[in-house]
């Protein structure tokens, strides 16, 4: 949410820099999204700074709003609240007799309340409104709409404004009928469901409950008498409408997040109190259907159990000094300390969540870690990765390489998505085979660049067959990797199809087990079942050699254009070292020579013969052949100027 | 490695599986085992058991991909800590790696499957201070180097209270901040629909993603490559 700091300013006296106070939310509350510089100009209008914050899910309810960030910083700086629209109790305003509100869809309606305001000016805002909103990227309409708009970012609350003339004498809260449609304030006409809450009067609907109003009965210039709707609609279905829709609104958007239904009566009063101020208007009378106020639970939390889970050792009175720090009030009973949480707070339940607002309050910086104690029992030895691992290493060192492709496919899958990303991505894989396949093939073109031989990959991956039955089996003792139907797999394949035998007959010695028949370039083995009947390991004894991992190594961005590949053959004496070889090529070959393979070499009359792969590429541009024969010619001249043969 | 060792014919490890090993490793040494569970998982395992209410946003067809009404792709590694908790008793320490899938659009940071580490650890000395020093030592030893940790306020369902999990970076272009995991205390409703009693027993738990653990580490720009099945990337490493 986009908070103005000068907004801030009505709430709190004293208040540090917008960093300071960035930075205080970062770590007690919420994190910030950025801070934006809003420059003072000419005309008079002041510079302000707009924060945003990312107001976490279990508190949009009541923090999507600058009182309640102004709250929350209250808190966090140990002061009161200059100023706080809950500090006085809205209790209402007398009945109204122009209007009557029926509300049919009562489990979608948890409060639906109305005030009807006569003889208003509707008009520009003044300045300061309109800068207001301008500010955090809200477009003034009139005086009515942006102070229904100003007091939801004020204090959370969503209201809407009706032209009381286009909604006669009743107004009703009621689902839609099936293909009931409604022009938006937007323009765009829109078809409902049944599903839909709206606002109606006794001919159509006025609007989408909780998300948007429409073109028909809002306020314009010729508007005299206004409804204003301060309303609680049911979190879920606000949000399932506003998805269906695909409309997401600052409205639904505050009404997902179950908001206190009591808002609504302080949101009405402190619209009808700015209303009067800048468009005049006398209150004629509300409705209010509110069938189930409820009061938030007490909670307790005991001090052992705060200081247990957060690792801290706050006395009782501290505790109790973080709690109050958030405006809630306490009574102590018998070492236990109660807490009930105001109204608009609908988040404290448990005592976890005591402990949770103490603990962010406290500081989670200033907790200091500490080493958890030794334990006696040796941690246990998993059987499934243990042989993956032996595996692993057993290919790796035959020359093969682990590669992982993906679990989606387009066809050929027993297991289908219901709601698959794209129509490629529509089933599960049956196995490995068709993803190690298309690697073969991406690879094979790369050999060269690779300086390999041959593609030679395996993967270890689980596979998804039918489900053993639709319903739920939630009892699965051991747990196995399988689920239902599903288990993994080993693969292996290669653009050379002798590859393979050797390597899994070797595999065969070293795990005793018989991998069933192996011919071909591929090679597919349940390795669930495999390792089942392999002897329980003791110990994680595989030691991979050489395997330091290179922690520091930084990845190289695989470059889209081509390669070209050179072979050159020379002729150097005997006692010539190979380094040296290696280093003569390196240097000439410059940046654009990324690769130099041996692929031959033979001695004959004490002169040595090699033959090299030499592959060149650029990360700009696709090399021209001129380019490419000039870096061969600087090597060749190279070699012959250190006295080797070209041949 | 240089050109000649680099044709000594040995193949390559995929970067996600050294990760894992070395993350078995560290955490081996601390005292956890390694337990796994199904990527097609129960509706309740992945989410009912773990505390998210009934109609969470997470639980919409754009964010998991399902499979039937009661099943779908595991949308992370946390449903095997209730199932690993089902049939043992406190003490407990695991961790949990393996992969997850998200039904997001992909991009550069976005795939729609990767890979988690989970960790829980139930016991009398898991608090916050515990779990705080426990990822310091992981991360320390995963980047080879000290990293200081922070944690701030966070919110998930099946922790309370919860935290983000920053570790504080060093690359050449200076020093960074950067949201690696999340954490916090076990909530009471996920040790209960574990069979273990809350009043007697607390744990704490994290987890993040593997592949942006490597991607920080080796600056890795394209998520994807991981499943790329590509050995220009896998050979790198």
């Amino acid at each position: 949410m986009k908070i103005s700091y000068n907004w801030l300013k009505k709430y709190l006296d004293t208040f540090p820099e917008p960093e300071e106070l960035a930075e205080l939310l970062t770590f007690h509350a919420f994190e910030i999204e950025g801070i934006e510089n809003k420059p003072a100009r000419v005309g008079g209008e002041v510079g302000d700074t707009v924060i945003d914050v990312d107001v976490l899910p279990n508190r949009a309810h009541d923090a999507l709003s600058h009182r309640g960030i102004a709250r929350e910083l209250a808190t966090l700086l140990d002061v009161t609240l200059k100023e706080d629209p809950f500090g006085r109790e809205a209790k209402g305003f007398p009945e109204s007799n122009t209007i009557t509100a029926s509300v049919s869809a009562r489990d979608l309606t948890r409060r639906y309340q109305t005030l009807v305001i006569k003889g208003v000016e509707v008009g520009e805002s003044p300045e300061w409104l309109k800068r207001k909103l301008e500010i955090l990227g809200q477009r003034s309409i009139n005086n009515i709409v942006d102070a229904t708009n100003y007091v939801m970012l004020d204090i959370g609350q969503p209201l809407h404004a009706f032209d009381l003339k286009e909604v006669g004498d009743e107004i009703l809260v009621r689902r839609a009928e099936k293909d009931e449609k409604i022009v938006l304030l937007d323009g765009e006409e829109r078809i409902l469901t049944e599903d839909t809450l709206v606002i109606a009067n006794r001919e159509r609907a006025l609007g989408i409950a909780g998300i948007k109003g429409g073109e028909y009965s809002s306020v314009t210039e010729k508007t005299v008498d206004i409804v204003l709707e301060a309303a609680n609609f049911d979190p879920v279905a606000t949000r399932k409408t506003s998805q269906a829709l695909k409309l997401r609104t600052e409205a639904s958007s505050r009404f997902e997040n179950d908001p206190s239904p009591e808002l609504t009566a302080y949101a009405l009063r402190e619209a009808a109190e700015l209303i009067k101020e800048i468009a005049g208007g006398e209150v004629e009378g509300q409705t209010d259907f509110y069938p189930h106020p409820e009061e938030n639970p007490e909670v307790g939390v005991v001090v052992s159990k705060a200081n247990d889970a957060l690792g801290t050792t706050l006395s009782k009175e501290e505790i109790i000094a973080l709690l109050n720090r958030l405006g809630f009030s306490h009574r102590e009973d018998e070492g236990v300390i109660f807490v009930r949480a105001p109204f608009e707070r609908r988040d404290v339940v448990i005592e976890e969540d005591l402990v949770e607002e103490a603990g962010r309050v406290y500081g989670y910086r200033k907790i200091e870690g500490r080493t958890l104690p030794k334990i006696e029992q040796k941690p246990e030895v998993n059987k499934r990765f243990y042989y993956t691992e032996k595996i692993r290493k057993s290919l790796i060192e035959k020359g093969f390489s682990e590669v992982l492709t993906p679990t989606f496919r387009a066809e050929n899958g027993d297991v289908e998505i219901l709601n698959p990303l794209a129509s490629d991505k529509k089933y599960l894989r049956k196995n490995l085979q068709e993803g190690l396949e298309g690697a073969v093939e991406l690879n094979k073109k790369n050999l060269p660049l690779l300086g390999l031989p041959a593609v030679k990959i395996f993967e270890i991956g689980t596979v998804f067959e039918k489900l053993a039955s639709p319903s739920i089996s939630t009892d699965k003792a051991c747990m196995s990797q399988g689920g239902e139907g599903e288990h993994m797999n080993l693969a292996l394949a290669s653009s050379n199809k002798r590859e393979i035998g050797p390597v899994l007959k070797e595999l065969e010695g070293e795990l005793g087990v018989s991998l069933g028949e192996i011919s071909g370039a591929h090679f597919e083995i349940n390795l669930e079942k495999l390792i089942k009947n392999l002897p329980e390991p003791k110990l994680y004894d595989i030691s991979y050699k050489n395997d330091e991992v290179e922690k520091e190594k930084k990845y190289e961005p695989i470059t889209p254009f081509p390669f070209a590949l050179r072979d050159i053959a020379f002729w150097v004496p005997r006692d010539t070292d190979e380094d040296e070889i290696y280093k003569l090529l390196k240097e000439n070959g410059g940046a654009l020579l990324v690769r130099s393979t041996l692929f031959d070499r033979f001695e004959k009359e004490g002169r040595v013969s090699y033959a090299f792969h030499l592959v060149f590429q650029s990360k700009e541009r696709t090399l021209t052949d001129d380019e490419v024969n000039q870096g061969m010619g600087i090597i060749e001249a190279a070699l012959s100027r250190r006295g080797f043969e070209v041949r | 490695m240089n050109e000649k060792e680099r044709q000594n014919e040995k193949g390559y490890s995929h970067p996600i599986s050294q990760a894992i090993r070395e993350i078995n490793t560290i955490f081996f040494d601390m005292g956890f085992s390694f337990a796994d569970g199904p990527e097609l998982e129960t509706e309740y395992y992945n989410f009912d058991s773990l505390n998210v209410p009934k109609d969470h946003p997470s639980r919409d067809m754009q964010d998991t991909f399902w499979i039937d009404d009661t099943h779908v792709m595991r949308t992370h590694t946390s449903p095997v800590q209730v199932r690993y908790m089902e049939h043992r008793e406190p003490p407990l320490r695991i961790i949990v790696p393996g992969k997850a899938f998200r039904n997001e659009a992909t991009d550069a940071t976005h795939e729609a499957e990767f890979h988690q580490v989970e960790g829980l650890v139930v016991e009398e000395g898991a608090t916050l201070a515990t779990l705080k020093k426990t990822l310091e030592t992981f991360f320390s030893k995963f980047f080879g180097r000290d990293v200081p940790i922070r944690f701030r306020p966070g919110h998930f369902p099946f922790t309370e209270p919860s935290v983000e999990i920053d570790i504080l970076h060093k690359s050449a272009k200076g020093e960074e901040w950067l949201e690696v995991f999340g954490g916090g205390m076990v909530h009471p409703v996920v040790l209960k629909n574990a069979g273990i009693d809350p009043e007697k027993h607390r744990g704490f738990a994290f987890g993040g993603g593997i592949e942006r653990l490597l991607m920080i580490r080796h600056e890795i720009d394209d998520i994807r490559l991981f499943h790329s099945g590509d050995l220009r990337f896998t050979t790198q490493f």
